[in-house]
């Protein structure tokens, strides 16, 4: 006997009340004017709960539970969908029949007398794992007993990186190399319950290089459960939080340590042990960070290039708090959208991300910087006005406990031609000036700076983009320039080209060791 | 009843205060019928996937997800979550479209967990690198429009009215957009695009309809041909659902870092 879809329909309506407060929020006329597809039907609830479970595990799920008899003699249904026509019910059929599950399409019969359920389930029950008795008389369950049929869903991404970099001049120090060959990888354990508002993500993060040690090495950059709900979110691992409008550098971006040895334009991050809530409210979204423990930055060792010289031994860091690594820092921050305005205020405590330096000699004899990580306070505001094509940046932020307090901003504006010469190619304007009111030294290298760079967005199916820019120091020739583009190649290959220059820098600049280190990359990605 | 009497002489004069109906009345009242067909569906959502074209042939492929709020009084609010090609898998795309003023648009890009605040001035650009336009796909309000009746035509057995659409927002690529709605259901089956130089740019056409929850029509093909680069993209949509029971809180920026 087959189920018309017509004959369903006149019974729909009698279960839109009995399956208000549905789970997952779902209205229940949503679900009701529909078809699902029923893979089985248990006596026992568990064996429901488990093939729902494997369902989840190859990526079916929308299924849900729906039980019907009496308390004593129930059965319970594993139900995917609602789809809303037949023939998305079908397609749905057809892909469970894929991974080995068999069903078959009703309506929303959850409402039928169970002998007119048993007597439509009995000629297509070879088709169901398991079949039980139908219970006599119908009877619903309440809406609180199948929220735990909340479907769970998880995902493997990520991607590898072959790279090579070509280097101009001849190295300053002849332990260092001409060019250098470095593979990476970073793939993505995403999993997912309770209709996503709860997850688990884990993001371990490799890198091998040829000729320098210290940037051959593995991170756990995300380990993070997050669970969200209507007024808040509360995120407990390792993790990592951006926060910023600039496009130059990234002064109010503090809860996260540089992964130096990564790039020196220090966007990349290691992982942060941290626990944060948001309470997100009317006036915006306030956020509060715990970080229980401090990561060192990295840097490049004896034969890596774009280093301090002499180098840096992170061995040898040394800390302010007498805690070292182990001393609590706190944060707090505040962000608001209203109409055309990003704003952020925040306010940290504890160890500086940023290290200052002091000269010293190794056991080995060999003289080296050594890292001072200092106990600061740093209050940060960040602000972006979005008008038409212009964008309107602002980042500042107080800093005390590193030497005297110091005021650092950078200010400035995006302004973007939408579709240049009748083409669909974006040419984005972006101009920045950088200020720090330390003496200039290699902890505040931009203290009076302007950037100035041009984005092309080619807006093609490959997603071609570039990014060129220089900073030009103001109070001398000093010049550092950029150029960043990539090109999709295929549906997962993707091309990406670095060059980056050093210009003009005299001895008396905090970043003339890095003089000779003009280079350029190709990088080649592949992402599944 | 003596309020009555006070309204007949009204009665009287409407006739004759108003005469025939202009081809912009009837234009707008078009839009304004086929806008409230389409009222009180609160949310909905969906998944698209997106084939592109180019002269010779050589296909590639997208896939989004798409949720959407409905905003009485105002544009929708919208989410977009990217799922390929592998390389954006992660993006994630909020946009609040207004009637008249700017949309305001935030993306979130996964590899620096940095939520950006975009400009909406590029209602004209290529989305995805598609023949469509962030304007063709974005949320149709009235008064993003000025409307004029045409004429009726039958399209494919279909009984049509067929109407001119002048965009009143900035940034428009479209000097005039004519679009053949269905009598019956006054869904949209055909649109033709006109540059800013006001020649024929592109054509849409809109097939497969079907009603959800006995009221609402939604297309699950669309296909955008441009005229002037030979190129083209089908939209297929599926698994659409309604009311959901979202609320602004799942369309804010923290929902925006979450999204997956």
């Amino acid at each position: 006997m087959s189920i018309g879809p017509g004959r369903v329909s006149t019974s729909m309506r009698g279960c839109v009340a009995l399956m208000a407060g549905f789970m997952l929020g779902l209205q229940a006329d949503a679900f009701c004017a529909d078809f699902v597809v029923q893979v089985g039907a248990f006596a026992n609830r568990g064996n429901a709960e488990r093939l729902m479970t494997r369902l989840g595990e190859v990526g079916v799920f929308n299924t849900r539970l729906w039980d019907v008899g009496r308390p004593a003699r129930t059965l319970t249904t594993v139900l995917s969908g609602p789809f809303s026509d037949r023939e998305q019910a079908r397609e749905a059929q057809l892909e469970l029949a894929r991974f080995g599950y068999s069903g078959f399409i009703r309506g929303c019969s959850v409402a039928l007398p169970a002998q007119h359920y048993a007597a439509k389930t009995e000629p297509e029950s070879s088709t169901t794992p398991s079949i039980a008795q139908p219970a006599p008389t119908p009877q619903f369950v309440s809406a609180a007993e199948t929220v735990r049929a909340e479907g769970a869903r998880s995902e493997w991404t990520g991607n590898v990186n072959l790279e090579y970099r070509t280097f101009f001049h001849s190295p300053g120090d002849p332990r260092q190399h001409g060019d250098n060959v470095s593979l990476s990888a970073q793939p993505e354990l995403y999993y997912a319950w309770n209709n996503g508002r709860d997850s688990l993500t884990f993001v371990p993060f490799f890198r091998w290089d040829q000729h320098d040690d210290e940037r051959t090495h593995l991170d756990i950059r995300e380990l993070m459960w997050l669970t969200a709900r209507n007024g808040w979110e509360l995120r407990i691992g390792v993790g990592k939080v951006f926060w910023g409008v600039t496009e130059s550098q990234h002064l109010v971006d503090i809860i996260n340590q540089t992964d130096l040895v990564e790039n020196i334009d220090t966007e990349e991050k290691l992982g942060q042990p941290m626990l944060n809530l948001a309470l997100i409210r009317d006036w915006g979204t306030l956020d509060t960070f715990v970080l229980p423990y401090f990561r060192e930055r990295t840097f490049p060792g004896p034969e890596g290039r774009l280093r301090m010289m002499p180098g840096v031994d992170p061995g040898g860091a040394i800390y302010v708090s007498s805690r070292e690594q182990e001393h609590i820092d706190f944060a707090i921050r505040w962000s608001h959208s209203p109409g055309d305005w990003d704003l952020g205020l925040s306010h940290f405590t504890g160890t500086s991300r940023d290290p200052r330096f002091t000269p010293g000699t190794r056991e080995d004899g060999e003289v080296v910087m050594f890292p001072i990580y200092d106990q600061i306070d740093q209050t940060g505001l960040d602000v972006q006005a979005t008008k038409g094509s212009w964008l309107w940046k602002l980042e500042a932020i107080r800093r005390s406990g590193q030497g005297p307090s110091f005021v650092a901003s950078t200010t400035g504006f995006e302004y973007t031609y939408f579709g240049i010469f009748e083409t669909p190619m974006d040419v984005g304007l972006v101009m920045e000036y950088l200020y720090d009111d330390r003496p200039k030294d290699i902890t505040a290298p931009f203290a009076d700076d302007i950037f100035a760079g041009v984005r092309l967005t080619l807006n093609d199916v490959q997603s071609t983009e570039a990014l060129l820019g220089c900073i030009f120091d103001m109070d001398s020739s000093a010049r550092l320039c950029n150029v960043e583009a990539s090109r999709r190649l295929s549906d997962h290959w993707m091309v990406e080209f670095e060059v980056r220059t050093f210009q003009e820098l005299t001895e008396r600049d905090p970043l003339f060791s890095l003089r000779r280190d003009d280079y350029a990359q190709l990088g080649l990605s592949y992402h599944f | 009843m003596k309020k009555l009497w006070l309204l007949l002489p009204l009665l009287g004069l409407f006739p004759l205060a108003c005469p025939a109906q202009t081809a912009e009345e009837k234009g707008l009242e078009i839009a304004v019928e086929a806008d409230k067909r389409d009222l009180g569906w609160s949310d909905s959502t969906a998944d698209m996937k997106m084939i592109l074209r180019n002269r010779q042939g050589e296909q590639s492929e997208r896939a989004i997800r798409v949720r959407t709020l409905e905003v009485q009084g105002d544009g929708d609010k919208s989410l977009t979550i990217f799922d390929h090609p592998a390389d954006v898998k992660g993006t994630a795309f909020l946009s609040y479209t207004h009637a008249v003023k700017a949309d305001d648009q935030w993306l979130y890009l996964p590899a620096l967990k940095r939520v950006k605040r975009i400009s909406s001035a590029n209602k004209s650009g290529p989305f995805m690198g598609s023949e469509f336009a962030y304007e063709d796909i974005s949320s149709q309000e009235i008064e993003k429009y000025h409307y004029k009746y045409l004429r009726d035509e039958t399209l494919d057995g279909q009984e049509t009215f067929v109407i001119q659409r002048t965009p009143q927002y900035k940034h428009s690529g479209y000097t005039k957009q004519m679009a053949w709605i269905d009598k019956q259901h006054y869904r949209v089956l055909k649109v033709a695009y006109f540059d800013r130089k006001g020649a024929h740019l592109k054509t849409l056409t809109i097939k497969d309809y079907k009603q959800y929850l006995d009221k609402y029509w939604r297309a699950d093909r669309m296909h955008m041909a441009n005229h002037q680069n030979g190129k083209s993209t089908t939209l297929l949509w599926s698994k659409h659902r309604f009311k959901s029971g979202f609320s602004d809180r799942d369309f804010d920026r923290n929902s925006l870092k979450r999204a997956r």
